[in-house]
């Protein structure tokens, strides 16, 4: 069966932040093998390797309306990277992404799902829109996921466009974000 | 960074804002006047976070989590003070069991801590690059040893603390699980093998140019009669002084200024001090295990170290001593019988210093007969090192003045972060001002 990487980030006592959490907690409960990441990111990439696709998702800021899912590649990171910076822990998912580059443990398919918040503070409660779109991606995750466990065989190519179309370097030229 | 110059030429100024590879919020202000540095102020504006003031009236069972969320890099060193500190209180004797557990978890700390400054906080300075990013286009291989390296010591602090980050194990009296014999000595081959790796990547980073500076340091450290020291020991400096910790606080004194959040410390009757690496490595070199040392007079790095910027090279001797350590403990492990003996609250006070990554960190606490916290009193390293921050740049600054303001606020945010100032471990900027007259 082919693999799929599925981390979540966050920090639960930071409000909205803790979106990529919440949803890697809720995957885990449908026995989804998900990652919860709020310590040492950088760490992560030691156990990515090129053939297994990965999908991260964690909390954005942007100027867009609570609770909207953002949907890009890593090679998209160039121009989305900004919304992704904030990590209280120094690095953040766009470091992570663009060191795996650099390290040459980038896996051939990232996929970042980003949900727009609004509150970050801390002790913040996480928005009521947040939580809809986390019950969302969480549905959206889980259907891919199960289309990949029956898969029958090794070396299947595995298929992310339904959690996020596949990266047009025209439309990253054309959107700046 | 944005360098503003006045020609004419009366003041010149450089200034550098929100510079990675520091570990919260600081700036820096050298004023040059005639060639003569007239005015250095190393300053914390973070607000004060008063974790002394709410750990009063907490029961002292939640002490060590509490403190440990003062530092996401140094957790370790904040719970093993706290313990100790209020295990000495009531008098507690921890089983031998948990003695080597909490040096383990110490082991783990040191390897994360260290291996994160050296090669993604202060090996790019060295190599002239800005972050580890552009580090790591040139120097793949150093890159993903170091992560390698570094993921042995998350693994061990998520073993034994339950997770990489702010662990939640450690508990006055013990643990509140410890691991199987099984658990632990299943980490060795790992251990011995980020050893290899510690010692081959040192010898890479012994090549870099260290630039020459020594300055006359007086070095304060813990120091064990029969080990490199963590958790235990008297206070020793490199001029004589020897003391238990219980009299810490009649030889050193914390002070506001006020240019600065922070105290600054002081030896009294002295002045600045130096704890950390350099201190350490000076005061207790003989009690390094026999890989770490034969790996200092392979670099011929002898102790005392008086070169701040090689305390990259001393911290690397002491993470191959950790990777050590921790073979050691590993193979000699045997599980205590509890996890944690039993804790009869007393009055009473008690205090307890240990070696975090950066250097010496003092609990004090006063202790009701129920438990509840009267007073708390923290003095973590970065404190104590600031006064010898400002006295370095004082000192360093004079040497530099033939260099371009870019390539002198350079070295002077450099020299800063020899020191791995763990301002806080929430974000990472400082802003470097100096001024020539």
């Amino acid at each position: 069966m082919p693999h799929m990487r599925i981390v979540g980030f966050g920090n639960l006592q930071r409000g909205d932040d803790a979106a990529g959490l919440l949803v890697a907690h809720r995957l885990r409960e449908q026995h989804i093998p998900a990652q919860e990441a709020s310590g040492d990111l950088l760490s992560l990439m030691t156990d990515w390797t090129p053939s297994e696709p990965v999908v991260l998702v964690d909390a954005a800021m942007a100027d867009a309306p609570s609770g909207d899912i953002l949907r890009f590649r890593a090679e998209d990171l160039p121009r989305h990277g900004r919304l992704l910076r904030f990590s209280t822990h120094g690095f953040g998912v766009a470091d992570l992404v663009g060191m795996a580059g650099a390290l040459g443990r980038l896996p051939h398919e990232v996929v970042i799902l980003a949900i727009v918040g609004e509150h970050f503070g801390t002790g913040d409660h996480v928005s009521r829109a947040v939580l809809a779109a986390v019950d969302a991606l969480v549905a959206e995750i889980a259907a891919v996921w199960r289309e990949v466990e029956a898969l029958p065989t090794l070396g299947v190519a595995l298929d992310l466009a339904r959690l996020c179309p596949p990266y047009d370097p025209a439309l990253s030229r054309a959107d700046p974000a | 960074m944005a360098t503003q110059t006045t020609p004419g030429i009366k003041t010149r100024t450089v200034k550098v804002d929100y510079l990675a590879r520091v570990e919260g919020e600081g700036a820096l202000h050298l004023r040059i006047k005639g060639g003569v540095v007239r005015d250095v102020r190393f300053s914390i504006f973070e607000p004060p976070r008063l974790f002394e003031a709410f750990l009063q009236g907490r029961s002292f069972q939640e002490a060590p989590d509490i403190t440990a969320r003062i530092c996401g890099i140094c957790p370790v060193a904040y719970q093993m003070s706290a313990a100790h500190a209020i295990e000495n209180a009531f008098g507690i004797e921890i089983h031998p069991a948990v003695r080597l557990l909490r040096r383990l978890l110490y082991c783990g700390e040191w390897i994360e801590s260290h291996v994160l400054h050296v090669f993604m906080l202060h090996a790019p300075d060295f190599l002239g690059k800005h972050d580890v990013l552009e580090m790591a286009a040139e120097h793949k291989d150093l890159v993903l040893k170091a992560l390698e390296m570094k993921k042995v010591g998350n693994d061990i602090v998520s073993l034994l603390g339950g997770r990489e980050i702010h662990p939640i194990s450690v508990r006055i009296g013990g643990f509140s699980w410890v691991p199987r014999k099984q658990q632990v000595r299943a980490m060795v081959d790992r251990f011995q093998k980020a050893l290899d790796t510690a010692v081959a990547t040192t010898r890479i980073l012994a090549t870099l140019p260290f630039p020459e500076f020594e300055p006359d340091y007086e070095f304060v450290s813990l120091c064990h009669p029969a080990e490199y020291p963590f958790n235990e020991g008297r206070v020793k400096s490199s001029r004589g002084l020897d003391i238990p910790v219980s009299e810490f606080e009649d030889h050193f004194r914390e002070q506001h200024v006020a240019h600065s959040n922070a105290l600054q410390s002081v030896h009294l009757g002295h002045g600045s001090y130096h704890v950390g690496p350099l201190a350490r490595f000076a005061l207790n070199f003989q009690h390094l295990h026999p890989v770490a040392k034969q790996l200092a007079a392979d670099i011929k790095l002898s102790a005392p170290c008086r070169n701040p910027f090689k305390s990259l090279l001393v911290r690397m001797v002491e993470t191959a001593y950790a990777y050590e350590e921790a073979i050691r403990i590993a193979q000699e492990y045997e599980p205590p019988p509890e996890p944690a003996v039993k804790v009869k609250p007393r009055p009473g006070a008690g205090q307890a210093l240990t070696e975090a990554p950066r250097g010496s960190l003092y609990h004090r606490y006063v202790l009701e007969a129920d438990g509840l916290i009267r007073s708390a009193k923290i003095v973590p390293p970065t404190a104590q090192n600031q006064t010898r921050i400002e006295d370095d740049l004082r000192e360093l600054a004079p040497t530099l003045l033939h260099l371009s303001d870019e390539d002198l606020t350079l070295r002077c945010e450099q020299a800063v972060r020899n020191y791995d100032p763990c301002i806080s471990c929430a974000t990472h900027f400082l802003r470097v001002t100096v001024e020539r007259s």
